[in-house]
């Protein structure tokens, strides 16, 4: 087995008295797809922001290579090559989708404040640009993603999620938070999305992967990690996982169905 | 050679064109030299809002106070040392650079309004400095220059002056034009409607935007030193705070998409407060029904209107030609 690229312990985070997370630990290797999975209110998303530096916990940490991951999440992308996606998409309605998803690869090149007027500098002389636009085509045709050259604000929820996993590939992540990245995507886009991931993740990248499709997530990770009141309560196989107990309790025990 | 090869030179070719028609307009008809100055000084303020206001879309109104920082940097070197105007247009630069970049420091986790309101305040606040502090500023009375400013050993005539300001326009518009597509100026756009994506690409979002406000506050004092090199004087009140108020709508005037957009706001606004003083000092309340019904009837301005009516005319040009597709 791969070193553990990201290892998250002992999570614990609370918001206003209400404890989102308690005690969540587990590890992504490289080259790992895991597949991070529960119904709403699980935690899944207080996680995704933990990891990605949008909120800092009360107690525990996250390792990127053994390294404590701290700081604000542009430090993060830096330093430990760690990308996300949103379950709510971010992006710029009033630039191209290309536009879009060079941001992933224009910030790949900065180490400092100092390389950032280094490129306005050179933006000035020479925009330049166009290798960069041109991996945004390929990863973008890799996604299927088409309408790349439309402007952001025209795209279907569904496109945007694969814009949002193309800006994070551009990014040439070590680490890729990819948060629902299914959900709204048709039959087609599943499928150039699921293998994308899959050579992402034969690239090496630890892939963290949160969705409610079960059935998705089962079929593409290597491993599957079940969330349930904030806690980590199954950690294992996929074809484990959606035969436990507590796959059961969690999503047909309680009569809370959310799939 | 192909038609891709050619089209990054397209812009500079067309605007150096029409650039070089503008001088020739001008000529030494000192009424459209005052014209041209007029519209240089609007345009690089509109130019230095464009930076981190249309680009970053962080709206600061201290434009005037950098201008008058470029201004008074370019007067006070020249009047009270026998130090060259490469010296002094530099240290304008960098005053108005390092104000910015502290104004903006402290106003970092402010927004919208807020910042607006701050920046605001603070071009109030220093214009009355500007009054107060005689021993530095002259007070009131600003500062006069006795002779033009020289470059090089050679005074400046009015003529020169002149076509090096539009040059210097032209310029800055055409760099501006090409920071914008550049990744660089992606990134900023990115960042005004997509903040937390763009920082959690790596991107340091502080530095990005202290950068945009840098490029506006150094293209800013230079609307100042024109202004000074251009009247020989600059007074606290040569450029109001209303100014920085006017120039805030230039680009939505000319059209946001483009650098080109705010010269060409700035020529609309220079002929309307200024060539259309006959309606007895009514140039701004034009302006300012201008402004509106551009904002109501053409949201991108004159720039996207006119793509619209060529879009439009094009469409029905290939209609007519052949079935649509």
């Amino acid at each position: 087995m791969n070193a553990d690229i990201l290892s998250c312990q002992e999570l614990t985070k609370s918001y206003g008295g209400v404890k989102a997370v308690t005690g969540a630990s587990f590890t992504v290797g490289a080259g790992e797809i895991v597949g991070l999975v529960g119904p709403n209110g699980a935690g899944k998303s207080t996680m995704v922001d933990l990891i990605g530096g949008e909120q800092q916990p009360d107690s525990g940490q996250v390792l990127a290579g053994g390294v404590p991951l701290a700081g604000p999440p542009s430090r993060r992308a830096r330093r430990a090559g760690l990308a996300r996606t949103y379950q709510y998409p971010q992006v710029a309605g009033a630039l191209t989708a290309r536009d879009n998803i060079i941001v992933g690869g224009f910030a790949r090149g900065l180490s400092s404040g100092f390389a950032l007027l280094r490129a306005a500098a050179r933006g000035v002389v020479a925009p330049g640009g166009r290798a960069l636009r041109e991996e945004a085509g390929q990863v973008a045709a890799r996604l299927g993603l088409r309408r790349i050259d439309r402007l952001a604000a025209d795209l279907t929820l569904g496109e945007l999620r694969l814009l949002e996993v193309a800006r994070a590939l551009l990014q040439h992540p070590r680490i890729a938070l990819l948060d629902e990245p299914f959900a709204g995507l048709a039959s087609d886009g599943i499928a150039g999305l699921s293998a994308s991931i899959r050579t992402v993740a034969a690239g090496g990248t630890a892939v963290l992967l949160v969705d409610h499709n079960v059935d998705i997530v089962a079929s593409m990770a290597d491993r599957m990690v079940l969330m349930a009141g904030g806690t980590v309560v199954f950690d294992g196989a996929p074809r484990d996982c959606l035969a436990s107990a507590e796959m059961q309790a969690v999503y047909f025990g309680t009569g809370q169905v959310d799939r | 050679m192909s038609a891709t090869r050619l089209r990054p030179l397209a812009e500079p070719v067309i605007s150096g064109a029409l650039l070089i028609l503008a001088i020739t307009w001008v000529g030494t008809d000192g009424y459209r030299q005052d014209l041209a100055v007029l519209t240089v000084t609007y345009g690089l303020i509109g130019l230095g809002l464009y930076s981190h206001f249309i680009m970053g879309d962080s709206l600061s109104i201290a434009y005037n106070a950098y201008a008058a920082i470029g201004g008074y940097a370019l007067g006070l070197v020249a009047t009270r040392t026998g130090w060259p105007l490469l010296v002094s247009l530099p240290l304008g630069i960098v005053a108005a650079v390092l104000i910015s970049v502290l104004l903006g420091l402290a106003t970092r986790r402010l927004n919208g309004f807020y910042l607006a309101a701050v920046t605001l305040l603070f071009s109030e606040a220093f214009q009355a400095w500007l009054i107060d502090a005689d021993g530095v500023t002259g007070g009131a009375e600003g500062v006069i220059l006795t002779r033009s400013i020289s470059v090089f050993g050679a005074e400046l005539g009015r003529d020169q002056i002149v076509v090096i300001a539009l040059v210097l326009m032209w310029l800055i518009a055409l760099l501006l034009s090409r920071l914008r597509r550049s990744p660089f100026g992606v990134a900023l756009r990115a960042k005004a409607q997509a903040s937390v994506a763009v920082e959690a690409a790596g991107v340091p979002v502080t530095a990005l935007t202290l950068i945009s406000l840098s490029i506006g506050a150094a293209i800013g004092s230079l609307a100042g030193a024109v202004f000074t090199t251009a009247n020989l004087s600059i007074l606290p009140e040569s450029i109001p705070v209303s100014v920085a108020f006017l120039a805030v709508f230039i680009p939505f005037l000319g059209g946001r998409s483009s650098p080109w957009g705010v010269v060409i706001g700035a020529l609309l606004v220079t002929e309307l407060t200024f060539n259309l003083n006959f309606f007895q000092g009514s140039g701004t309340l034009l302006f300012a029904v201008a402004v509106v019904a551009v904002l109501i009837f053409a949201p991108e301005g004159l720039i996207g209107l006119a793509r619209d009516l060529t879009g439009r005319l094009v469409g029905a040009v290939n209609r007519g030609g052949r079935d649509e597709r």
